[in-house]
C-alpha cells in the first residue's frame, strides 16, 4: 500500500505537511503542553485564585492529599467503582445488544432505532427524567415494585447508601455508540466462518469464544479504554445527580466533581486541585499502561 | 410441539430483544405521561397512567415563565455551536489532511503523541486555562472560553476521525488533479471536501450533541442570566420550590415538559440524519 516516495518531494511534503498540520502543533503546545506543565508548577504552590502572593510549597500540596484528606480518597474510589462496574455493565449490554441486532431477524431496524433513543436525551436532561423514574414518592420504579410485590421502599439516588449504585444503573442507559462500534465489528466477520463452524458441529458458545470474541477484541479493547477513561473522567451524570457537590452526603462525589468544588468554588484552590489533578492523572496513566500490557494478551492486532 | 420448538429457536432473539426495548423505551414513557399530568399528581403521586390532563396548561406555563427565556437560551447555544464546529470541522480536517497526505520527519511519533494526549483528562488542563480566562477578563466574553480551542485543531479524536478517511481517498486522484493544475490547498477544499463530505456531516452531528450536552464548561463559564445555555433550561423548575435545604416538591411536570421542548432539537437532527448518522458512527468501528 506505502509506495516509497520520491526523495525530491520530501522538501516540498515538510513545507505542506506544516502549511496543513501545524495548528494542531500550535493547538497541542498551547491546550495541552502549556496547561499540564502549568498545572505541575501551580501544584508546588499555595496558590489561590485571588492571592496576592503565591508561595512555593513543596511537596506539602501531595502529602495533604495522600495522607491528610479523606474526601480526596473517598472521591477517587468513587470514581474507581464507579468506572469499573459502570464500565462493566455498558461494555456488557452493549456487546450483547449487539450481537443480537447481528441476527438478521425482522425489524432490526426499528429495534436499532429504540436502542438509540436513550443517547438522544440530552445529558443535562439525564438527571432530571431519571431523578423523577426513581423518585421514592412520584417515580415509577418504587411503583412497578409494588405491583409485582416487592415491599422494599428504597430511596435510590436520595440515600447516601444507594445513590451511587443508582448513578451506575442510569448510566447503563449510556450503550448507543459502543453498541454500534461493537456492531460494526460484528458484520465485519465473514459468515462463512460461522458456516464453516457449523458444519464441523462447533456449538454456538465455542464459535463466540473462538471466532467472534477473537476477531471483534480490536474494537473491545477500543471500547474498553474509551469506557474506562469515560467512567474516570465522568462529570455530566454526577454533576446533576448530586447537585454539582456531591449530594447525598458526598456518596456520588466523583473525583472530577471533588476537584472541580476545590478549584472553581470559593476560595479556588488552585495549587491544592492541581496536584490532586496530578495524582489522578498518573492513577489514569497507570491505568490505561496496565490494560495496553493486557491487551497483549487478547487482542489480534492492532488498531492505529 | 415440534413446530413450536421450531419457531421457539428461530425466534428467541425477539424475548431479549424487546426486553432492552422495553427498558430503553421506558424513560421516554414516563417522560411523557408526567408531561401531561397536573402540578399535584405529578409532585406526589406515581401514577403509571395520567389521572389529570393539564399539558397544555404545563406548556402555558413553563413558557411564560419569567427565566425560561428560550429562544435566547437556544440563540446562545447555536452560537457556541457554530463557533466551535467551524473552528473544529477547519483547522482539525486541514491538520488531518497533512497527517494523511504529506511525509515528515517523525511524522508517525508526533501523531501517536498527539493520540496519547487524549488521555489527559480535562479536568488537569482546565485550572492554567481558568486562570488564564479570569486573569485576562476574557471569562465571560462572548463565550471566548468555550470555543477558542476548538480553533486550533485540539479535538484530537477528531482528527484522527478525518485521518482514517482521508487514508482511504486513492492517491492516484489526488495525482490527476495536481496533473490537472490544481494547487494542494485546492485540492483539499475542491476535491477531498466535496469527496468525504459524510465525514463533515458526522463531525457537524457530533459537535451539535457535544455542544447541546456540555455541562462543564458552562459551569464554568457561564453565570449572568443573559448568557444562560439550554443547559441552564431544565433547573429553573427543578429548583422552583426549592427553598434553603428542607426537603421541598419538584414540579416534575414543568420539568418534564422543559425536557421534552430541550429534546426538540436533538430529535429534529437525528429523524433528518439517522442513516448517515447511524452509518459514520459504525464506520469508525469499521476502519480499525
Amino acid at each position: 500500500m506505502q509506495g516509497k516516495k520520491k526523495t525530491g518531494s520530501l522538501k516540498k511534503d515538510k513545507r505542506y505537511f506544516m502549511l496543513f498540520s501545524g495548528i494542531s502543533l500550535l493547538g497541542f503546545m498551547l491546550f495541552y503542553l502549556y496547561p499540564i506543565v502549568r498545572t505541575l508548577m501551580l501544584s508546588f504552590t499555595n496558590r489561590t485564585l485571588f492571592s496576592l502572593s503565591t508561595e512555593y510549597v513543596g511537596m506539602e500540596n501531595y502529602i495533604y492529599a495522600l495522607s491528610k484528606d479523606p474526601l480526596f480518597f473517598h472521591s477517587i474510589r468513587l470514581s474507581l467503582v464507579f468506572a469499573s462496574v459502570s464500565g462493566l455493565l455498558v461494555l456488557m449490554t452493549a456487546l450483547m445488544l449487539a450481537m443480537l441486532m447481528n441476527t438478521q431477524v425482522r425489524f432490526i431496524g426499528v429495534f436499532r432505532v429504540i436502542y438509540f433513543l436513550p443517547f438522544i436525551i440530552p445529558s443535562f436532561a439525564v438527571g432530571a427524567v431519571y431523578k423523577n423514574m426513581f423518585d421514592p414518592t412520584t417515580g415509577a420504579i418504587n411503583r412497578l415494585f409494588e405491583v409485582f410485590g416487592f415491599d422494599t421502599i428504597s430511596l435510590w439516588h436520595l440515600s447516601p447508601e444507594s445513590a451511587l449504585m443508582t448513578m451506575i444503573l442510569i448510566s447503563g442507559f449510556g450503550f448507543g455508540v459502543k453498541m454500534l462500534v461493537f456492531l460494526a465489528a460484528l458484520q465485519g466477520i465473514p459468515r462463512e466462518l460461522y458456516e464453516a463452524a457449523q458444519m464441523d458441529g462447533a456449538s454456538k458458545t465455542r464459535q463466540f469464544y473462538n471466532i467472534t470474541l477473537p476477531l471483534i477484541s480490536p474494537m473491545l479493547f477500543f471500547n474498553v479504554i474509551l469506557i474506562t477513561i469515560d467512567g474516570l473522567k465522568a462529570f455530566n451524570l454526577a454533576f446533576v445527580m448530586g447537585n454539582g457537590e456531591g449530594f447525598p452526603a458526598n456518596s456520588t462525589l466523583l473525583f472530577p466533581i471533588y476537584m472541580f468544588v476545590t478549584a472553581f468554588n470559593m476560595p479556588f484552590e488552585l495549587g491544592y486541585a492541581a496536584a490532586m489533578a496530578w495524582i489522578f492523572f498518573l492513577i489514569i496513566l497507570a491505568l490505561t499502561g496496565m490494560h495496553f500490557l493486557l491487551s497483549r494478551y487478547y487482542v489480534q492486532k492492532d488498531i492505529v | 410441539m415440534k413446530r413450536l420448538r421450531k419457531i421457539l429457536r428461530r425466534h428467541w432473539v425477539y424475548g431479549p430483544l424487546v426486553v432492552f426495548a422495553l427498558v430503553a423505551l421506558a424513560p421516554f414513557y414516563y417522560l411523557l405521561i408526567t408531561a401531561v399530568k397536573d402540578l399535584a399528581e405529578a409532585s406526589t403521586e406515581a401514577t403509571m397512567w395520567p389521572r389529570s390532563f393539564a399539558l397544555l396548561d404545563n406548556i402555558r406555563f413553563v413558557l411564560s415563565h419569567p427565566d425560561y427565556r428560550v429562544v435566547r437560551m437556544f440563540g446562545n447555544t447555536m452560537f457556541v455551536f457554530a463557533l466551535k464546529t467551524l473552528g473544529t470541522v477547519l483547522t482539525c480536517s486541514l491538520a488531518a489532511y497533512g497527517f494523511a497526505m504529506y511525509d515528515f520527519p517523525f511524522k508517525r511519533i508526533i501523531f501517536f503523541v498527539l493520540l496519547s494526549a487524549m488521555l489527559i483528562p480535562a479536568e488537569i488542563l482546565g485550572i492554567p486555562i481558568y486562570e488564564f480566562m479570569v486573569n485576562t477578563g476574557l471569562r465571560e466574553v462572548a463565550y471566548i472560553p468555550l470555543w477558542i480551542a476548538a480553533w486550533f485543531a485540539t479535538d484530537i479524536f477528531i482528527i484522527f476521525l478525518f485521518r482514517q478517511f482521508f487514508q482511504n481517498i486513492p492517491k492516484s486522484l489526488i495525482e490527476a488533479a495536481r496533473i490537472d493544475g490544481y494547487h494542494e490547498v485546492g485540492i483539499f477544499f475542491r476535491i477531498v471536501m466535496p469527496l468525504q463530505r459524510p465525514v463533515f456531516v458526522t463531525v457537524i452531528l457530533l459537535y451539535f450533541i457535544g455542544t447541546y450536552n456540555d455541562l462543564y464548561g458552562p459551569a464554568l463559564y457561564v453565570t449572568r442570566q443573559e448568557n444562560w445555555l439550554m443547559v441552564h433550561s431544565i433547573n429553573i423548575f427543578e429548583s422552583l420550590y426549592r427553598s434553603g435545604s428542607s426537603a421541598y416538591i419538584v414540579p416534575w411536570n414543568y420539568v418534564s415538559v422543559a425536557t421534552l421542548i430541550a429534546m426538540i432539537p436533538v430529535v429534529l437532527l437525528f429523524s433528518f440524519m439517522q442513516k448517515q448518522f447511524l452509518q459514520s458512527v459504525a464506520g469508525v468501528g469499521d476502519k480499525g
